[in-house]
This record gives C-alpha cells, sequence and structure tokens, in this order.
C-alpha cells in the first residue's frame, strides 16, 4: 500500500510518551467553486474511510525479536538485549523498540521483519494499547540523517544503454518538479547520488574503475540512492516494468523515496517536539 | 565592387553574430551560471528545459576547469526555443537511448554590473539530456550530451 494513500486517510491521536506521529490531514490547495460539491462528497466518503482507519500512526524504532512465550510480557531491557542478534530463533516475535522514547511494541500482521531484524525503521500501522501492538500496514527502512540534511543531488545513469537511457531525462525532471535537491553536474560536490541502473547495485560506486561491464537487459528499473564518500546505499528498489516504461519506472521510484522521506520526516518531527514537550516538562534543577 | 562589399557585410555581420570576443574569460577561475533567461515563452513549453540547459552550462564551465560559484564574471543561457523530438520520431529512434532536441539560444557572459562582455549564438540539432554513450564512468565524467559538447567548445574559445 502507498505511504501516501495511508497519510491522506489516516487520523490518529499520539500520546506524548511515544515516539510517533499523529498524522494531519491536510486540504488541497488551489479548490475551485465548481470543484466544491465534489470535494464534500469525496470528504464525507473519505471521513468514513479514515473512521475506519483511525488510529494509524508512524513509529520510528528498530526491529528486534524476543522469544515466543515471553513475548507477552516484554520489558525494555529484553527487547534492547536482542537487538544485537540478527538472527531470530524458532517461535521468536518480533518487536519495535525505541530505548530513546522507552517503548516497545509487538508487531502484527506483517511479513517483513525478519527482512529488517536489526534496521533502524519506520512503521505505519494502527497500536492496541492494551496488548502493546502495532497492527502493521507498512513498514521501510529509515533513512538516516545524512539522506534527510542532503540539499545536493548528482544523477547518474549505469548500465544504461538503449531504452534505459530514459531514466536520466526522467530524474532530472522528477527531481526539478520535486525542487528539494540542487542538481548538480559535479558527482564530488554531490550529498547523494541518484544511481539508476538496469542491473542491480552492488555497491561498488565508490571503488569500480569504469563502467559496468555486466550483459543488460532492460526489464527492470532499479534506483539506489547511494553515499557518494563511502558508496554505501541508503536507500533501493526497482520496478519491472519494461524497456517500454523505463521513464515512468523511475518517476514512480523518486515519487515512492520522496513520500518514505516525509513520513520519516515527520516522524522526526514528532519525536523532537515529544521530546521537547517531556523536557519542558521535568522540574528545573538548581 | 559591389559584390565585394555585400561579402565584406555579411562576412562581418555573420561574425558579429555567431562569434565573440576572445579573451573574455582569460584569467578567470570562478563562473558564477546564474538561472536561464526564456524570451519566448511560447518556444519554450516545459519550465524543465531551462533547468536542462543551465545543468548543461553548469556542466560545461566545470568541463573548461572553471570552478562554478559566486562571482563577478557571471554566464547564463538566453533560450529562444527548444523544441525536443516528437513522440513519433522518438518510437523511431527507440532503442538508440537518444534524445535529441532543437536548441536555439544564446550563451551570454557579463560582469558584476551586468554589462554583457560576450554573447555567443547557439543552433543546435543533438542531445541535452545525458548521453549514456559516453557516460557511465563513476570515477570521471565526461561531456555527456551535445548540447554540453557545443557549449564547452565556446567557453574554450572565450579563454
Amino acid at each position: 500500500m502507498k505511504a501516501e494513500g495511508l497519510i491522506n486517510r489516516a487520523c490518529c491521536f499520539a500520546s506524548p510518551s511515544t515516539q510517533s506521529v499523529p498524522v494531519v490531514r491536510r486540504p488541497a490547495p488551489g479548490f475551485h467553486m465548481t470543484k466544491r460539491f465534489i470535494g464534500v462528497v469525496a470528504w464525507v466518503f473519505l471521513g468514513a474511510l479514515g473512521l475506519a482507519a483511525q488510529g494509524e500512526q508512524i513509529f520510528k524504532g528498530k526491529i528486534c525479536w524476543v522469544p515466543g512465550e515471553r513475548a507477552a510480557v516484554l520489558g525494555e531491557s529484553q527487547a534492547a538485549a536482542q537487538c544485537t542478534d540478527a538472527r531470530a530463533k524458532r517461535g521468536a516475535k518480533y518487536v519495535l523498540s525505541n530505548p530513546e522514547s522507552k517503548t516497545v511494541y509487538q508487531l502484527n500482521g506483517h511479513q517483513k521483519p525478519k527482512v529488517l531484524a536489526g534496521n533502524d525503521v519506520v512503521v505505519i500501522g494502527t497500536l492496541d494499547r492494551a496488548t502493546g501492538t502495532i497492527d502493521v500496514a507498512d513498514m521501510f527502512r529509515a533513512l538516516p540523517p545524512k539522506v534527510t540534511r542532503a540539499k545536493t543531488a548528482y544523477i547518474d545513469c549505469d548500465a544504461c544503454p538503449r531504452g534505459m537511457a530514459a531514466a536520466w531525462l526522467a530524474a532530472f525532471q522528477e527531481l526539478t518538479d520535486w525542487g528539494r535537491f540542487d542538481i548538480t553536474p559535479d558527482p564530488r560536490k554531490a550529498d547523494l547520488i541518484f544511481l539508476f541502473s538496469a542491473n542491480p547495485y552492488l555497491g561498488d560506486y565508490v571503488t569500480r574503475d569504469g563502467p559496468d561491464k555486466r550483459p543488460v537487459s532492460v526489464d527492470i528499473t532499479y534506483m539506489d540512492v547511494v553515499d557518494p564518500n563511502t558508496g554505501e546505499s541508503f536507500w533501493d528498489d526497482s520496478r519491472q516494468w519494461g524497456a517500454l516504461f523505463v521513464a515512468r519506472a523511475t518517476k514512480d521510484l523518486i515519487e515512492e523515496f520522496r513520500e518514505e522521506l516525509k513520513i520519516e520526516e515527520r516522524a522526526t518531527v514528532g519525536a523532537e517536539l515529544s521530546r521537547s514537550r517531556r523536557d519542558s516538562s521535568a522540574p528545573l534543577s538548581h | 565592387m559591389r559584390i565585394f562589399l555585400v561579402l565584406l557585410f555579411v562576412t562581418a555581420t555573420s561574425a558579429a553574430a555567431f562569434c565573440a570576443p576572445g579573451g573574455v574569460l582569460k584569467g578567470a577561475t570562478k563562473i558564477q551560471v546564474d538561472p536561464t533567461v526564456i524570451e519566448h515563452p511560447e518556444k519554450v513549453k516545459d519550465a524543465v528545459y531551462a533547468q536542462l540547459v543551465r545543468y548543461d552550462l553548469r556542466a560545461a564551465v566545470r568541463d573548461a576547469l572553471f570552478e562554478e560559484g559566486e562571482s563577478p564574471l557571471r554566464a547564463h543561457i538566453v533560450l529562444d526555443e527548444f523544441t525536443p523530438e516528437g513522440k513519433a520520431k522518438r518510437w523511431a529512434n527507440f532503442g538508440s537511448g537518444r534524445n535529441i532536441s532543437t536548441v536555439e539560444g544564446r550563451l551570454v557572459i557579463q560582469d558584476a554590473s551586468g554589462k554583457e562582455l560576450a554573447s555567443v549564438k547557439i543552433h543546435l540539432h543533438g542531445s541535452v539530456a545525458s548521453n549514456p554513450e559516453d557516460g557511465n564512468n563513476t570515477q570521471g565524467r565526461q561531456p555527456t550530451s551535445d548540447f554540453e559538447r557545443c557549449l564547452l567548445e565556446e567557453i574554450e574559445r572565450l579563454k
């Protein structure tokens, strides 16, 4: 499910003690008179949908595991201890642990925890406070601060022959429309590299000498957001849309990255707000 | 005699229109690349083209071994026309990986006061976006579009 869709229909009330952020529905700008009636009908319909999805929130933390029999009784120290070992034992249950906000939640209804075990993640879901369980709607790897702080970007199309060549221009158009990054022609001045390829990225952006020599079949469009200093991939995804829809796949991948970055930033701002609220309510020591 | 005068006039006007005084960029180390000016918005259908030609100018400045940044010496493109390849032609070229466009404009160099030091006419029918046939080297970047190459040549001439 698209994260943006979730945001639009979500409605929640986060307590300051959790590292979660209430998702706010924003009205679209430029609402004309002629569209007002349709808008009202849509609002009523979406409102009903929103009620169904009431309580959806954004949570940040680390995916850890606890042994199955102990899953019901969670202590923060228990969960934190398991975070160091990414290999879960049979029957283990995955939890979302956030030592900063001192919260540990069980996760329900999603297959990804195993893949993301040991990673910092952003979870969108509904929290059942009675059982301390999040019914997960979507989950993805959290983006490091290097990404959220980035100001300049370089677009590279690696292994981009034939139809794949459309990726560069599509990426340029999409990133220019977004307007968040200054697209620089100098990779050494870039904070991030947007790397497109018809082959999966091997993590060798910095170390490889020369072009990608692997054979290319233009079928899958891969996108990686790469650290220009280390070659580490901060974010990656792909679309198997064939050679005819490379441009569309490229734009869709950037759109997905953009949505995840937006959610990440909302979660971060929410966490900072709740932290400052906690700090301001604490008694001053003299 | 009349023919000679006509020929002299044509040569002089074309030289004035297509050439620029060399040495304008002599001794310069840093150039500021200003936003593209669109003189005829009806001939440049998408604002992204203005960004694209500015990107190529920044790349050409870099390729010519100038530093890009705040400087009294400023460069920008005046874009008169940008016509991307039609859909039918793009389909016909499918598989080549090239996006061909027709670009008409000028490369303008100004000083800090805005005085025009050079104006070079640019006419190009070729690729404006990155050309994958030339690139793909993560360790060093080469000029990757025909427009960038054209701008690089003009900048070298102004040195």
